[in-house]
């Protein structure tokens, strides 16, 4: 008898126990794929790049093939600035062409047309990832950052390009931006098999201050929570790896000072460090466009902040698959983070 | 009787038609014609020479003509010809090397010039591809140059994924350069060389495609013309390479000597967009130095004297002398000269304001300029063609109204020997030195001109010969000579013949600038418009008289010629419609008894329900909208029945003078009704328009039309021949009616300033005018008791408003 009883008890124990286990760790581990985007009209093949495709393990490249905009008459849809390969894509990464459509051609375009820019851009597309030295591709990105005023049209757009013959019902995917997460109301939600939310340019860009537009976890806090959770497909998310230099002259907002890198600031023969991430200039500085006491703004993504925001991400995300897209694939870029960095960040999604 | 519609009936919508007003002057622009927007006289074509076509002056256009001169194709189908010799055939070339589809060209390319087969039977004849094979040089060349042909001659389509192959195009350079230099005959060689740099250079090579360039042709010692392209590449290359001013300076180059790519170097040149002052410290001698000026002369459309001085000072025999002097007068035609004409209200494509101040003294300023650069081209003689300077010097003062001076820069040409196109232009200068001279038209004068106009129609017919309306887009732009005589006839005669009241005479010239095509004259709106808003019954009557028995003076019956092209039913159909605006209703009658009953019928669909069913003029409504065109089971009145009608009432006013007061109320309705305001304008008007409420008066009729003055009377008349209160309060209203028609609502083009503020203060005015009309204040005291004021103060909310006013 006393021997049951304790084994009753042990039994018991254990059984509370890994129920106690199996309720901390509720879920199976997430499978977390890292990729990134390739947004430069040449593709050159760089051992940087590779090398951290390679240690990161992506087996995925989403690549820009071009925008679309309207041509000078305003009239017709065409490809801008398309994307020419130099090298071929390696064989280990697969690509995953993005097609980049600017809002404002959704609000004159008929569907007419529509029906056609839906063909055109299956058949450009297909050409440009055969140059890539890809047979074909398994899934076709569209980014738009569409409105209310142009909702009915992209949408539109998307059901059409599911009909074109040459995609042959591939997936395709969507780009969200988080006022679109938030605005399921207004925006809608597009005919797409799968989102990718665009965690990044969430502050106010335009503001004078010392905030950072591209990521900070208050900004995204304000447009995050149950959307996520219940948004009704499988949601990939866009991370952010680039920095830049947000000019301000009287406190107006002047531009992106594109020719200023981070160690232009801190040349002390050029810029005052103010504090934070404000500087201001010391004399005028035609290369880069400014006048003296210009200000600066230096916004980047440190390490550490991609991880807060991973940490804070993964809770709502219900899918089994995510995949973690660090916008952008650019030696320059990358180099500011550690291989170790990056896969931490992707780890925390688990 | 809702709110609606009584906001409907008495107030104005002033916003819809201010809107409407703007949006019809938008709509009704149309397109523009690039080569007929302003009044020309000066032909640009007189030159000797029209290689320059392609920079004639338009402000719509960067080019006059997008295609080059002279062919491409054409002169290296020559080179071959010659160098192969033996009866060889440029066509032939031109032929199999250009003209050949895709498949054929394939065909040849496996079969005949591989050694393998004979030429097809399409081509059996030709004389290039039969010479080909036998020298051995060539075919090679041949051969190398239509296999890059797939991978160079690429054509650019948006859409189309494909790139350029620029390792293909690469390695067919590098090939071409290999050959080139182990090929000994010139010809070949000279084109292998091309083939390398132009190869390259598609491959986005520039460096290298310039180095093949700096090494081996630019001192290739040859007069071919592919020295020329090589040379047009190589600006390029310079462009791509940052080398702006070099670039522009090669191209200027190309554009002087080699008219095949000169649009090519003209485009550009504008496009590397480098001030010519930096170009022209490149140039080395003069004629460089001249063709930059021009290129820089050739793309300002903006009155320009400095170009024009600095080419002559350069090159003073060369021909683009004349084209930039003949650009400087056509801009001086559409600046100054179209708004400073004395255009009658119905000027051509009229969307010129009144000449500014400013504007005048620049043009008056740039013309003793010009001038005197004419009188130095004139006497220096260096120009070959400086006949051109007098023209133009005669011609601009008679722009200026200087008809003497004109005539003597004209007398200073009468010895000299002019080219037949010089002729011309100095013939039409002459007419209208001549007409300008001229105090009025009168018989001894239009006899004077006469041989002129003959002259001119001569031309007309003479330039005139395809198949088409003179009323398509594009007509006049084609045609100098057609657009001359409308302009000189439309812009020049009618307006002088109206200044003079002879609107039998206007009529008759804008009918005569429309051009005759074939012995078809289609008479364009102005004409139309002028005919049937301009005259009076008694220039009908004339026109009648004319039209029935040509007159015997020659002027005028040349004058009248035109006349055929329209039926006498349409004349009398004007002369009623002319009577019935005068108020002469027998006469009326009389006249529209001589039209076709179905011309007559011929209504105006209504906005009602879209049919034509005409109106009962005689309906007398108390609120203008909604219209009650037909009572129950009516018919519409034609304009001959509703002059019949009014005689018929008029006798009865005369024989019953008791009926008298309601004759008059009827009359005054139907009157009423024939205004845009009613339901059967289409008795005086031949065209309505949200538009025309409350417009300025253009048109004789307008007093009827717009401004509805003689059915006020008439009202009036009604009311002082009755004794019943109820019935003069109805008379009173209706003259209140028509007063306010006699308000003119304020528009936009009221102020040249387009000045919205202005407008505002004016509308505020007119609003005010409207809640006083002098009748209220009769209607308030003298009939304020009667039931009809009762309906009238429901029915007319500026009545109401009035009324709150005086409380």
């Amino acid at each position: 008898m006393r021997s049951l009883q304790k084994t009753l008890v042990l039994y018991l124990t254990v059984l509370i126990l890994s129920s106690c286990l199996s309720s901390s760790c509720r879920r199976h581990d997430r499978l977390i794929n890292t990729s990134f985007y390739f947004w430069k009209t040449v593709y050159k093949t760089s051992k940087t790049e590779s090398d951290y495709l390679n240690h990161l393990h992506s087996r995925k490249l989403y690549m820009r093939i071009m925008d679309v905009d309207m041509d000078e008459s305003g009239s017709v849809p065409i490809p801008v600035s398309p994307i020419s390969f130099q090298a071929r894509l390696p064989d280990t990464v697969e690509m995953i062409p993005v097609v980049f459509i600017v809002n404002n051609i959704l609000k004159i375009t008929t569907h007419q047309q529509l029906d056609a820019l839906a063909a055109n851009i299956v058949r450009f597309v297909n050409g440009k990832v055969q140059h890539a030295g890809k047979a074909s591709f398994n899934e076709l990105q569209i980014d738009c950052d569409w409105t209310a005023s142009t909702r009915e049209n992209y949408f539109y757009l998307l059901e059409q390009l599911h009909k074109v013959k040459g995609l042959k019902g591939k997936p395709i995917s969507a780009t969200l931006r988080l006022h679109q997460l938030k605005n399921q109301k207004g925006s809608g939600i597009p005919p797409v098999n799968r989102a990718m939310l665009m965690c990044y340019n969430m502050g106010n860009l335009r503001k004078y201050g010392e905030q950072n537009s591209i990521l900070e976890i208050s900004e995204l806090k304000k447009y995050l929570g149950d959307n996520l959770t219940s948004y009704p497909m499988p949601i990939d998310i866009g991370l952010p790896l680039f920095s830049w230099a947000v000019a301000f002259r009287n406190k107006e907002y002047i531009g992106i000072a594109k020719r200023i890198s981070f160690d232009d600031l801190n040349n002390k023969n050029q810029f005052i460090f103010i504090k934070n991430n404000i500087y201001r200039a010391k004399t005028n500085l035609p290369d880069y466009g400014l006048k003296t006491n210009d200000e600066v703004r230096w916004e980047n993504v440190s390490a550490s902040n991609l991880q807060a925001t991973a940490t804070y991400l993964s809770p709502f995300i219900k899918a089994d698959t995510v995949n973690v897209i660090y916008f952008h694939l650019d030696d320059a870029t990358i180099k500011t983070y550690t291989y170790d960095n990056l896969q931490k960040t992707a780890h925390l999604f688990r | 009787m809702t709110t609606f519609k009584k906001l409907l009936i008495c107030s104005v919508s002033l916003i819809i038609c201010f809107f409407v007003e703007i949006a019809i002057d938008m709509a009704c622009g149309g397109e523009v014609d690039p080569y007929d927007y302003y009044i020309s006289f000066f032909h640009n074509n007189v030159q000797r020479t029209q290689e320059y076509e392609p920079f004639y002056f338009t402000s719509y256009k960067f080019l006059y003509d997008d295609d080059e001169r002279v062919s491409e194709a054409e002169i290296n189908s020559r080179e071959w010809a010659t160098y192969l010799g033996g009866g060889v055939k440029a066509a032939d070339v031109q032929k199999a090397m250009y003209r050949l589809k895709g498949n054929a060209d394939t065909a040849l390319y496996v079969g005949y010039l591989a050694g393998k087969g004979s030429l097809p039977d399409s081509l059996k004849n030709n004389t290039f591809l039969q010479a080909l094979p036998s020298n051995k040089s060539a075919l090679k060349y041949y051969q190398f140059a239509k296999r890059v042909e797939s991978i160079a001659n690429v054509r650019f389509e948006y859409w189309d994924p494909k790139e350029m192959d620029t390792e293909g195009l690469k390695s067919a350079g590098e090939e071409a350069l290999s050959n080139a230099n182990t090929e000994n005959d010139k010809f070949i060689k000279l084109r292998y060389l091309y083939q390398a740099q132009r190869l390259l250079h598609y491959g986005k090579n520039y460096e290298q495609a310039a180095n093949v360039y700096d090494k081996y042709l630019v001192n290739y010692k040859t007069d071919s013309h592919v020295k020329g392209w090589a040379l047009a590449l190589n600006a390029g290359e310079k462009r791509r390479l940052k080398d702006t001013i070099q670039a522009a300076y090669l191209f200027s180059k190309v554009f002087a000597q080699y008219p095949e790519r000169r649009i090519q170097a003209y485009r550009n040149y504008n496009y590397i967009n480098v001030k010519s002052s930096q170009v022209l410290a490149l140039a080395n001698n003069k004629s460089e130095k001249a063709v930059i000026m021009a290129i820089d002369g050739f793309s300002n459309s903006e009155l320009d004297n400095r170009s024009l001085k600095e080419v002559y000072h350069y090159e003073p025999t060369s021909d683009m002398v004349g084209v930039l002097l003949v650009r400087e007068i056509n801009k001086l035609e559409e600046y100054y000269l179209t708004p400073t004409l004395e255009g009658s209200p119905i000027l051509l494509n009229s969307y010129y304001n009144k000449l500014a101040d400013s504007t005048k003294l620049h043009a008056q300023n740039h013309m003793k300029q010009l001038n005197a650069f004419c009188e130095q081209l004139a006497s220096e003689k260096k120009y070959p063609e400086y006949g051109l300077g007098k023209l133009a010097q005669a011609y601009m003062a008679w722009m200026q109204k200087d008809t003497k001076a004109g005539q003597a820069y004209m007398d200073a040409l009468k010895d000299e020997k002019l080219s037949d196109k010089f002729n011309d232009q100095k013939q039409i200068i002459q007419l209208l030195l001549t007409a300008q001279g001229m105090q009025q038209y009168n018989e001894v004068n239009e006899a004077a001109l006469l041989p002129s106009l003959k002259w001119l129609d001569a031309k007309v017919a003479h330039e005139v010969n395809v198949n088409t309306s003179s009323r398509d887009w594009g007509f006049y732009g084609q045609y100098p000579f057609a657009a001359t005589a409308r302009n000189f006839y439309q812009n020049i005669m009618a307006p002088a013949y109206l200044k003079q009241r002879d609107t039998s005479k206007a009529a008759l010239a804008m009918l005569q600038g429309d051009a005759t095509i074939k012995k078809v004259i289609e008479p364009s709106y102005q004409t139309i418009g002028f005919w049937q808003n301009y005259l009076h019954s008694s220039a009908i009557n004339k026109l009648v008289a004319w039209k029935k028995s040509p007159p015997a003076t020659p002027y005028l019956n040349f004058m009248t010629k035109k006349l055929v092209i329209y039926k006498t039913d349409d004349l009398y159909g004007l002369l009623g419609t002319a009577y019935l605006r005068e108020h002469k209703y027998p006469e009326a009658a009389a006249a529209l008894n001589m039209v076709n009953e179905k011309e007559l019928n011929k209504f105006p669909t209504n906005f009602y329900d879209e049919k034509a069913t005409g109106a009962d003029p005689f309906i007398s409504q108390m609120a203008d909208y909604p219209k009650l065109l037909l009572k129950k089971g009516g018919k519409g009145y034609n304009k001959r029945q509703f002059a019949q009608a009014m005689v018929a009432y008029q006798k009865q006013i005369k024989a019953n003078p008791k009926t008298a007061a309601t004759g008059y109320f009827d009359m005054a309705t139907a009157i009423y009704n024939t205004s845009t305001y009613g339901n059967a304008w289409y008795l005086i008007s031949y065209d309505w328009s949200s538009t025309d409420y409350g417009r300025k008066s253009i048109y004789y009729y307008d007093a009827d039309y717009i401004k509805t003055t003689y059915a006020e009377k008439l009202f009036l008349q009604a009311r002082q021949l009755s004794t019943n209160a109820e019935f003069k309060a109805k008379c009173t209203f209706m003259a209140a009616k028509c007063k306010q028609k006699q308000i003119k609502l304020p528009s936009y083009s009221d102020f040249p300033d387009y000045n919205y503020t202005k407008l505002q203060d004016a509308e505020k005015l007119y609003d005010k005018a409207v809640r006083r009309n002098p009748y209220f204040t009769e209607l308030q005291k003298s009939y304020g008791k009667t039931a009809y004021y009762k309906l009238a103060v429901n029915d007319c909310s500026y009545l109401r408003d009035f009324l709150k006013r005086t409380r």
